[in-house]
């Protein structure tokens, strides 16, 4: 009993200059991520004064949990994953209603056209602006953020094959979104 | 080799971007696109795609002013949690909870320490009011009152008229050298805090560093005064325990909250129109930071004095008008 106490017993608190270089090193390993946070926080809450909030709940959240933090495993898979339970918490208790999954709107679509080719970054971006947001943050995740399918999951909390499907569905969206503007800018779509 | 006809090839190229494939996949993909040019096309197209994703997205990035925000939230924090015995209260609950969930076995231990912690800080807040066995006057809380009242929101508008340049913390440094980095000490953005000016006034004969801050509209003042023999209303002055944190003395003036410190030679006191709550936090992520930083000063000060010094005396102020 007293050995098992003694090991599970926490660290005294540390002093100042012991908490101070943590602080130090906590900033050198993950504030430089704060921009690819911020911007799924963007995504997320739509307004960047409410994104920034997230994002220090977020990271405050992060540095309590931080001597918990396993060295060697996905530090941005894990500050993602952080913040979405943060922001989730936060809507349970203002008792939003979570938007229902739009699984409707790519079942119906058979056809899958050729990629277009010379988009502007703007097209693109308002494309992807365009997209429900179930889809969306997949989408953003894989293909912007390079995460893994399975730190995906993990980070949205749902199972690996509803990440593949969305993330199918997301980018299928935001291809015909983009041939209906390459279409109507006249621009010659590769086939 | 595994079979592939164009329209798995699109269904698995995403995937294959982003590398989720197994082996033998994607060697089969890279088989089919070197026989087939349209899907070689397609391929192409979608690595476009993606890197023009990227790059809009890689737009949209944090404000430098954001980021300092950050910084200093996570500053705020680290020294909340290192201030022995003066951690806020958020993370001593947090600490708490955390020995609750142990494993089992420590779980008359969580109990015995969560009566320890309860009895300590009822032992604690039984001597709160009898810092080194001394409590202010009331007619310095009136002071500082009045003081808040007339001086802060006379400042708030300077500020706003003026901008940054009413900010006058030089002259801090006249009146207590020790005050002259008391902007600094306390960062920037503590608890949603701007600092809109810094200055010396008299309130009632006695002179005070005045920081002024806003806070959701409203005016807060952080006050630093010499802890004599009138602030504490008594003839005589006794040295404050120098050993222990200090200790907070809370009072009100109608809507006005009032937090005090007490150092060997100073007393901090934060004013404010806010809620009880965050009149609260402020005393514990305001004013005792900067009561910690001017204690320490003091004691850096009065290893290096020969000569004993008078309780009561306020060797580091230049200017005229100290009220003894």
């Amino acid at each position: 009993m007293i050995q098992g106490s003694a090991r599970h017993s926490q660290p005294k608190r540390a002093d100042e200059k012991e908490a101070q270089e943590r602080l130090a090193a906590f900033e050198a390993e993950a504030l430089g991520y704060a921009n690819q946070l911020f911007r799924v926080a963007l995504r997320l809450c739509r307004e960047p004064a409410r994104a920034e909030d997230l994002l220090q709940e977020t990271y405050l959240q992060a540095w309590r949990s931080f001597p918990r933090f396993e060295l060697g495993t996905n530090l941005r898979a894990w500050l993602y994953k952080i913040m979405f339970n943060v922001y989730y918490s936060a809507q349970r208790r203002q008792q939003l209603e979570v938007v229902p999954v739009e699984e409707t709107i790519a079942e119906t679509i058979a056809y899958d056209p050729p990629t277009p080719q010379h988009l502007t970054e703007e097209e693109v971006l308002l494309a992807l602006e365009k997209l429900p947001r179930d889809f969306q943050l997949p989408v953003v995740l894989a293909d912007v953020e390079d995460l893994s399918y399975r730190e995906i999951a993990d980070v949205l909390a749902v199972p690996i094959g509803t990440v593949m499907s969305r993330l199918h569905r997301g980018r299928k969206i935001l291809r015909m979104e983009l041939a209906r503007y390459a279409r109507d800018a006249g621009y010659r779509i590769a086939d | 080799m595994q079979k592939m006809d164009c329209r798995s090839f699109k269904e698995m190229l995403d995937s294959y971007l982003c590398q989720e494939l197994a082996v033998e996949t994607n060697h089969a993909m890279l088989h089919h696109a070197e026989h087939c040019s349209s899907c070689r096309c397609e391929l192409g197209a979608r690595r476009q795609l993606r890197e023009s994703l990227r790059r809009s997205c890689a737009q949209e990035c944090m404000s430098e002013e954001a980021l300092a925000r950050l910084r200093a939230r996570l500053r705020a924090e680290c020294l909340a949690e290192c201030g022995e015995g003066t951690a806020s209260w958020t993370v001593r609950w947090r600490e708490v909870v955390k020995q609750l969930w142990a494993p089992k076995v420590l779980w008359p231990f969580a109990v015995t320490a969560a009566l320890l912690v309860v009895g300590l800080g009822a032992w604690r807040w039984l001597l709160q009011p009898t810092s080194g066995g001394q409590t202010l006057s009331p007619a310095l809380f009136d002071a500082a009152t009045e003081d808040h009242l007339s001086c802060g929101v006379k400042h708030l508008n300077a500020f706003l008229a003026a901008g940054p340049a009413a900010i006058n913390p030089e002259s801090l440094g006249k009146y207590d050298l020790a005050c002259a980095r008391l902007p600094q000490v306390v960062a920037p953005d503590v608890a949603g805090l701007h600092l809109c000016a810094a200055h010396v006034c008299n309130a009632q004969e006695r002179q005070f560093a005045h920081l002024v801050y806003t806070k959701d509209a409203q005016v807060v003042s952080l006050l630093v005064t010499a802890r004599d023999a009138k602030a504490l209303g008594l003839p005589e002055v006794l040295p404050a325990d120098a050993d222990n944190s200090p200790q907070l003395e809370l009072n009100r003036r109608q809507d006005i909250q009032l937090g005090a410190y007490q150092t060997t030679k100073r007393v901090v006191i934060i004013v404010s129109a806010l809620p009880a709550l965050e009149a609260k936090m402020l005393n514990e992520r305001l004013a005792l930071p900067v009561a910690e930083y001017l204690r320490r000063s003091e004691s850096q000060t009065a290893s290096v004095m020969i000569a004993p010094l008078l309780w009561g005396d306020f060797p580091m102020i230049l200017g005229g008008g100290t009220v003894r």
